[in-house]
């Protein structure tokens, strides 16, 4: 049985079909979870958030224009949601937590310092220039995805990343974690 | 070393980094001679692995059935609330047709629109002393040119001569005398010809010519 596409999904889910929401949620729960933890550096306060993020996805469902794609308009009520967290969140202490995180293969070298310093130099990033390294970097998704969820032009978003990877390798440089290739 | 072929191979660096060129497009002989250039490419190689390296966040275990009660939940509370507001604008908008439209019936509207009763007239009678103050006020105001018609030329008369020499003098009477009454009895009829008579023996003021002797 092939998956339903989105537009048959969310027709199923505007008639409360319960089968649907489910599925809704777990095609997409995923990545709307690894960009809250990215940007909100909390995996609690990220999975309130998703929640919150799925319970507008569905109260503004009608208003989806089936000429768009979804991914990219769920991604950005959760760039949003995330955005008024961290607004909420304001000038408590905050506290990083990546226990939540499970690594795939355990790294035989450096490689453990260096996907962490790339993490603490992402989350010094300015808030727009983290957004759009996440969205590319570790979900994968394209300029124009992101253009639509950040609803800015293409041109901004490749300035965007272009600056916050300049930063991050930088970062990467200060930390000798930049080796000479040998190969040449 | 040339700067335009820096930014060819910075734009080679960025394709690499959007995953349009493989890794190995970074090994160029430009590398060899344009130490930034180099820094470039490594600084990209660091990158692009640390990036694979990242651990994905792993959304927690039925995280979708812990969500769909609550969504469901919420959608019912919209409905409810959508429902009562609808319910709650209809019955405020019978109320309000039922509010204009109550008064305005024709039975309504005659006791409604009644006139309100005429009230006994209570008024008092005049007190006496009003009525003898307007009556005065009318009986000057009727006399008050015949009394100035009458009055002015004797005034004007008594002004402009000399008591002394108008009045003759008068012997006392006398027992043996005329009779009292004599020299004064051409005045003694009636006022208006008393001062008739003085005016023409005087001649300084001429008698009206509108009145009648």
């Amino acid at each position: 049985m092939t998956p339903d596409t989105d537009v048959e999904l969310v027709r199923r889910c505007l008639h409360d079909d319960p089968a649907a929401m489910r599925a809704l949620v777990e095609r997409f729960q995923s990545e709307v979870f690894g960009v809250c933890v990215r940007i909100l550096r909390h995996s609690h306060d990220a999975e309130d958030v998703v929640q919150e993020v799925f319970v507008r996805v569905f109260r503004s469902l009608r208003r989806w224009d089936p000429a768009r794609q979804l991914r990219p308009w769920i991604l950005g009520i959760a760039i949003n949601r995330c955005r008024t967290a961290l607004a909420k969140r304001g000038r408590r202490p905050e506290t990083v937590d990546y226990l939540h995180e499970t690594a795939s293969t355990e790294p035989e070298d450096d490689s453990r310092e260096l996907a962490a310093t790339i993490r603490l130099a992402v989350d010094d990033l300015r808030p727009d220039y983290r957004e759009v390294f996440v969205l590319f970097h570790e979900c994968g998704r394209s300029y124009e995805e992101i253009s639509t969820a950040i609803d800015r032009p293409v041109g901004t978003i490749k300035t965007w990343l272009h600056r916050a990877r300049t930063e991050v390798m930088e970062r990467l440089r200060r930390r000798g974690l930049v080796p000479a290739d040998r190969t040449e | 070393m040339n700067r335009s072929d820096c930014d060819a191979y910075a734009e080679i660096v960025h394709a690499v980094l959007d995953g349009d060129r493989p890794v190995e497009a970074l090994a160029s002989p430009h590398t060899v001679d344009c130490d930034d250039c180099r820094v470039l490419a490594d600084s990209a190689r660091s990158l692009t692995k640390g990036c694979d390296l990242l651990s994905r966040s792993t959304t927690p275990r039925d995280f979708a059935a812990d969500v769909i009660p609550a969504i469901i939940a919420e959608r019912r509370r919209e409905r409810f609330f959508r429902r009562t507001m609808a319910t709650a604008a209809l019955a405020a908008s019978v109320f309000a047709a039922i509010a204009l439209w109550y008064p305005t019936r024709p039975n309504d509207r005659a006791v409604t629109h009644r006139e309100p009763a005429l009230e006994p007239n209570h008024v008092k009678p005049p007190a006496v002393e009003d009525s003898l103050r307007e009556a005065g006020t009318a009986f000057v105001s009727l006399t008050k040119r015949t009394a100035i018609e009458t009055l002015t030329p004797a005034r004007n008369l008594l002004a402009g001569i000399e008591l002394s020499d108008a009045i003759p003098e008068i012997d006392p009477p006398r027992p043996d005398g005329p009779p009292v009454a004599s020299p004064i009895a051409p005045i003694a009829n009636t006022a208006r010809r008393a001062i008739n008579l003085f005016i023409r023996d005087v001649g300084g003021l001429a008698p009206s010519p509108q009145r009648k002797s």
